[in-house]
């Protein structure tokens, strides 16, 4: 069941979420760009609807939030399996929808998004290495080629995002990692 | 410069100031007004305005570079 991304526009968040468990998917050549689009479709009003829930025109039930947001990480697995979109990028769209749940006060302790899942992910990317590089080169930054200063900001990037989570975390040792991170983030651009 | 979902039309026609859009895209910046500013990535990946049109694509980028050229900010 393929469609354009722009129809997915018209249809409500239940909706666009039926067509994406119904099976479906953009065609087949469909590239990076028409796929963002269904992300932002299917994930940012999700995100609305978490931060205000008193506002929305949707008023999910808890029991619609975990359904969506389970579709979410299959879609964020989908795109990445198939270089759709940057493991950074589908990352940083994890911390920003585990935020969100976070913020919500709905309790979903299976959900992929809870802070204690996504912040471990985090974890496996910031690793000792990209950190010793970033304390070395963030003083630097500005002599820096284009695509080292990208590479230290996208670090900085995950460092702020897991750093907002660090109350909502179960895992004491998690959000101790998290913190030592913060004085490598103060010289990132 | 750039769409969101839900009423992207409607976002990009409030950034452009009603007036017909002539770009979208994402762009990463680093620095400050401080220390002056590095563009350090640009494409005209939005999502909903050109989707999978790849021959849009270059013109449009260079749309951008040339609007954030005139601020001081060169990619």
């Amino acid at each position: 069941m393929a469609m354009d991304v722009r129809d997915l526009d018209s249809l409500s968040q239940r909706e666009r979420f039926a067509w994406w468990k119904a099976g479906g998917r953009l065609p087949a050549d469909a590239g990076e760009s028409p796929w963002l689009g269904v992300v932002q479709s299917l994930t940012m009003p999700l995100v609305r609807e978490l931060r205000y829930r008193e506002a929305t025109t949707e008023q999910l039930s808890v029991a619609e939030f975990e359904r969506f947001l389970e579709v979410a990480d299959e879609v964020f697995s989908f795109l990445e399996e198939r270089q759709l979109m940057s493991r950074h990028e589908v990352l940083t769209r994890r911390l920003i929808l585990a935020s969100a749940l976070s913020g919500s006060g709905i309790s979903l302790p299976d959900s992929p998004f809870t802070a204690d899942r996504v912040v471990r992910q985090v974890i496996a990317v910031v690793t000792s290495a990209r950190l010793a590089e970033a304390s070395r080169l963030g003083p630097v930054w500005t002599t820096l080629e284009s695509a080292e200063i990208l590479r230290l900001r996208h670090l900085k990037q995950l460092i702020r995002l897991a750093a907002d989570l660090r109350e909502d975390l179960g895992d004491e040792e998690s959000a101790a990692t998290v913190s030592s991170w913060l004085r490598v983030s103060s010289v990132l651009p | 410069m750039g769409a969101r979902a839900g009423q992207p039309d409607g976002v990009l026609a409030v950034l452009s100031g009603g007036q017909s859009v002539r770009a979208a895209g994402e762009a990463t910046i680093a620095g400050s007004a401080g220390s002056g500013y590095w563009g350090l990535d640009i494409s005209s990946r939005s999502g909903h305005f050109v989707g999978g049109d790849e021959a849009l694509w270059g013109p449009i980028m260079k749309l951008g570079q040339d609007a954030f050229g005139k601020l001081g900010i060169h990619f």
